[in-house]
């Protein structure tokens, strides 16, 4: 027999079944024996080719193996004994055992509690009926440049316009934003609630616990509360036909009450009153189509394509008051949520990304816990190549180790799952102080619990995968001279561990970019003072008695400077476009945020003028006005505003006294918009004052409280301070970089624990190299360096590949922020380095306790 | 139990291994039938024929010894079990009542 011949059966041999090849490869070589003998060796091989060929046919290939069917006769003190096998397996390994499961477990908790918190967010606003055919009216204003700014707050009017020309809807309302004191009897509470028109209930379907709420709003003196309202006012009694007046001393009768507003509302309220009746009362602003308030909702009815109904809508625009500078558009109410960002009137992402931001994450650290698990596993079952020689030469088939690999790899990933499910269930009452959410683990989805189980699945696959598929294929001669070389994968692991470190370093990058961007945000300059400020609504009698109150805090020797204002100096939402002034570009219609104060206003929030001056009681600034650097710019570019006249809702006209320096107001995610402030244009409701530097809050808080009871007000004392009206802009910003710290922490904790255990094995199959070269006059410390060279080189090209990556993302998302810190190389130098640095340690650590080891002990054995 | 029916070649290849008795196995039953009837079958049909008469239950087999010209590698042979040997000959005896019907038509 030849070559060739040999090598065309050594192919049959690949594809035949173990079981059935013996015979067929005897039958073969017979008869080409017996053919060669006949008609010489060319004719046998032909013959030859022709039987193997005649073999590949699936009677052949894919035969089930029923010559071992004895194994399943004692197959039950088997499995006791892999049982056993492995038991005493894992508890020698104690510790390998321990990190394995436990980086698994961690891993799955997190992105248990990810995907929790995920579903969460998706849920919004969904529990409404046909919450898919509710809409939100939204509008797209047109600057002078080409800009397109897209609001959700749009005009009073709009209304009564809409539900005469659109006749696909089944409901339609306006929302306003109200907070008054509700008072029953003897009882007072502030609630924040909202005015509505009859039809919200028709377009939201909030559960009622008593009355009808869809017919409550029939008489304008309707009040429509929540659960929680009513036993605050009537306790266990029905609250239904009771009276509830409000500061304005307007009676209501409860119509109807409501459970709780779900968490997964983004429209969250405490009452609801009926537009009309604040309508009634505001009609000379409300009612004018250039000032922009109301938030409008309708329903689609069901007899209309969702499409249709789109398209109907879009050809409303232009609308006869507005002309070409406003178009109304209908959004989804669903999206409301969670895609609420525009820019150019372009949807533009929004929350959504940090809920896909946090998939990813949940999907990194499942997928560095997998890998470790998969490396672990591997690592512990070379240890045991020496049980599958023995199992094999005792007759054991390459199925059965793999099954029995495969099993205990299975077992392990399971049990690092109901581990981790009592992790999620301890940790989720703190999870849910952080994300601000009350979630339970009965939350989960099918869905959701599908992917954990096949995640858990695929880690257990993994790590029994190397085992199964590749010890078991080991010559049991080989396997038993326990040769490491043989046993290959150290490439395959190496691999592992640098996509390991690649995400961890990625993560940990980001955290500290994102944190940074977040202090950035809070602590940066803003223009204005705001952590000196303290706010205090004023109500009822306070609101005339300003002059009182001033001499008397000022009389206070902490307190610096008082005033008074309409609003709060951060975040409010007060805006107007009806500002003329010479030379204006018709075309413009730039909104301007308005704030309304009153005398020294500029010395509580730290403004610095850039020229002209502020209101003086001595001369008559009743009309007057001061703008920031950003209106200048807009209305008098390359010349002095100071003297320049300007009039505000066609009937305030007053002259530009002063420019102030851009402060921040708003969130700083967007860049700071023209600014007018007025001298007492509208009511005061707060009193804001500033506290000498020296000084502490107590005194102030003290005083506020004093003058509060000296005037007799049978209102709630209340107070806040600006810095932390200030925070709270960021707050869910805040809460997810705090998320986001605590998932990146246990990727490199995870990684962390891998290297640990890698870096363990490696030192222990490297023993005798370690001793060898000992003996032959190695120091220690060269030995432990030698030991880092290997590994760092994997981490160094790791940590490059993550800090690039790293790089590549944050550099979109801080551009998200119209203010934004600089990414310095720091950032990206730091966490490597520490990785790295981690790494080193713990590499070290093995390295030098397997060097220490005398030579002599271990090289004795062979 | 499901009752099985024998197919020509099947029946052919029992035969075969009833008359090789103990040297019943790949390569011997492929040379019988071609002494015995001229008949050229491949090596690979015999197989899958043997493999399929054994899960029928009507043969067993055992691996035999290794030769030299096997390249050292075990036989399988196979026997005949009870039951094939009960198929047989009930279908032996089913034939010969078949051919008596023949020759008696023959005849008159």
């Amino acid at each position: 027999m030849k070559k060739t011949d040999a090598r065309i059966l050594a192919w049959l041999e690949k594809v035949c079944p173990d079981h059935l090849w013996e015979p067929i490869g005897g039958d073969l070589v017979e008869q080409f024996h017996l053919n060669s003998e006949r008609r010489g060796s060319s004719y046998a091989r032909w013959k030859l080719l022709k039987s193997v060929v005649g073999f590949l046919r699936p009677a052949v290939l894919f035969r089930k193996d029923k010559y071992h069917r004895s194994t399943s006769f004692n197959s039950v003190p088997m499995l006791y004994n892999y049982l056993k096998i492995s038991f005493r397996n894992l508890r020698k390994q104690g510790l390998f055992t321990a990190i394995n499961v436990f980086g698994l477990a961690v891993g799955l908790t997190a992105s248990i509690l990810i995907i929790l918190w995920v579903s969460d967010e998706l849920a919004f606003d969904r529990f409404h009926q046909d919450s898919d055919r509710i809409f939100q009216v939204m509008e797209n204003r047109y600057g002078s440049e080409g800009t397109i700014h897209t609001a959700e707050n749009t005009r009073t009017p709009l209304l009564p316009l809409l539900d005469a020309n659109f006749s696909h809807h089944s409901g339609i309302t306006r929302v306003w934003p109200g907070r008054l004191l509700l008072q029953s009897g003897d009882k007072g509470f502030y609630e924040a609630g909202i005015y509505a028109d009859a039809d919200f209930f028709k377009v939201f379907s909030f559960e009622e616990v008593a009355g009808v709420a869809a017919s409550a709003f029939t008489l304008n003196n309707s009040i429509v509360i929540t659960e929680e309202v009513a036993k605050k006012h009537f306790g266990n009694e029905s609250a239904l036909g009771k009276s509830i007046s409000t500061d304005s001393g307007d009676e209501f009768i409860v119509a109807a009450v409501l459970s709780n507003i779900p968490e997964q509302s983004s429209l969250k309220f405490k009452f609801v009153i009926p537009f009309d009746y604040y309508f009634q009362r505001n009609k000379s602003w409300m009612g004018q189509w250039n000032n922009l308030n109301v938030k409008i909702f309708l329903k689609l009815n069901g007899g209309i394509d969702k499409k249709d109904a789109i398209l109907a809508f879009d050809e409303l625009s232009p609308i006869e008051p507005l002309g070409d500078n406003a178009s109304f558009f209908l959004r989804p109410f669903t999206d409301r949520h969670l895609y609420n960002r525009y820019n150019n009137g372009v949807q533009d992402g929004g929350r959504i990304e940090y809920l896909q931001l946090f998939s990813f994450i949940a999907f990194l650290v499942l997928l560095i816990a997998a890998i470790n698990f998969a490396n672990l596993s591997t690592t512990q079952s070379i240890k045991r190549l020496k049980e599958i020689g023995v199992r094999k030469v005792l007759g054991a088939r390459r199925k059965s180790i793999g099954i029995q690999f495969a099993a205990d790899s299975m077992v392990l990933a399971f049990a690092a799952l109901i581990f981790a499910l009592v992790m999620t269930a301890l940790l989720l009452p703190a999870f849910g102080t952080i994300t601000g959410k009350s979630i339970l683990i009965s939350d989960l989805g099918v869905q959701s619990v599908l992917w954990i189980m096949l995640t858990t699945i695929f880690a257990g696959a993994l790590g029994g995968l190397y085992p199964s598929v590749y010890a078991a294929r080991q010559s049991p001669l080989s396997s038993l001279r326990n040769n490491e070389n043989a046993t290959g994968g150290g490439r395959l692991r190496k691999i592992l561990v640098s996509l390991q470190y690649i995400s961890s370093t990625a993560l940990i990058i980001g955290s500290l970019v994102i944190y940074s961007q977040m202090e950035y945000l809070l602590n940066e300059d803003i223009g204005l003072s705001k952590d000196r400020v303290i706010v205090m609504p004023l109500r009822g009698e306070a609101r005339v008695r300003t002059e009182f109150i001033r001499t008397q805090l000022e009389a206070n020797p902490s307190i610096d400077a008082v005033s008074f204002s309409f609003t709060s100096p951060v975040d409010f939402g007060t805006a107007t476009s009806s500002v003329e002034w010479d030379n204006k570009d018709p075309e413009e219609t730039a909104s301007f945020s308005y704030f309304s104060v009153d005398y020294n206003f500029e010395k509580v929030l730290g403004l610095k003028f850039k020229e002209g001056r502020s209101f003086e009681t001595e001369r008559s600034d009743d009309t007057n006005i001061v703008i920031n650097e950003a209106a200048a710019q807009l209305m008098f570019p390359g010349q002095s505003a100071i003297g320049k006249e300007v009039v505000i809702w066609g009937r305030r006209r007053g002259v530009v006294i002063g420019v102030v320096h851009n402060f921040n107001f708003r969130s700083m995610r967007s860049q700071i918009p023209p600014l007018i402030i007025m001298l007492k244009a509208e009511r005061i409701n707060n009193l804001i004052a500033s506290i000498k530097p020296s000084s502490g809050w107590e005194p102030i808080v003290e005083e506020l409280s004093e003058i509060h009871s000296e005037l007799g007000s049978f209102y709630p004392f209340e107070y806040s301070f600006l810095g932390q009206e200030w925070e709270k802009l960021y707050s869910s910003e805040q809460r997810l970089s705090k998320l986001f710290n605590y998932f990146s922490s246990l990727a490199i904790l995870i990684a962390t624990l891998g290297l640990f255990a890698l870096s363990a094995h490696s030192a222990q199959q490297r023993l005798k190299e370690l001793s060898i070269r000992r003996v032959l006059g190695a120091k220690v410390g060269q030995l432990v360096l030698m030991f880092n060279a290997d590994f760092l080189r994997v981490l160094l090209f790791s940590s490059i590949v993550g800090a690039i990556l790293a790089g590549y993302f944050l550099n979109q998302w801080l551009s998200g922020f119209a203010y934004n810190m600089e990414l310095t190389a720091i950032h990206f130098v730091i966490p490597p380095l520490t990785v790295l640095l981690l790494a080193s340690v713990v590499i070290s650590f093995h390295a030098l306790m397997a060097s220490l080891k005398n030579p002599a002990s271990i090289l004795k054995e062979d | 139990m499901k009752r099985h029916y024998l197919g020509e070649f099947e029946e052919l290849v029992m035969l075969i291994v009833g008359v090789l008795a103990d040297k019943a196995y790949g390569i011997n039953i492929v040379e019988e039938i071609a002494q015995r009837f001229d008949r050229q079958v491949s090596l690979s049909a015999v197989h899958v024929t043997l493999y399929r008469l054994e899960d029928k239950g009507y043969l067993e087999s055992n691996l035999g010894e290794a030769t030299p010209i096997r390249g050292g590698r075990r036989r399988r042979v196979y026997n005949i079990t009870a039951v094939g040997r009960a198929e047989l000959e009930s279908s032996q005896i089913k034939r010969a009542e078949l051919w008596q019907l023949i020759t008696k038509a023959g005849k008159s």
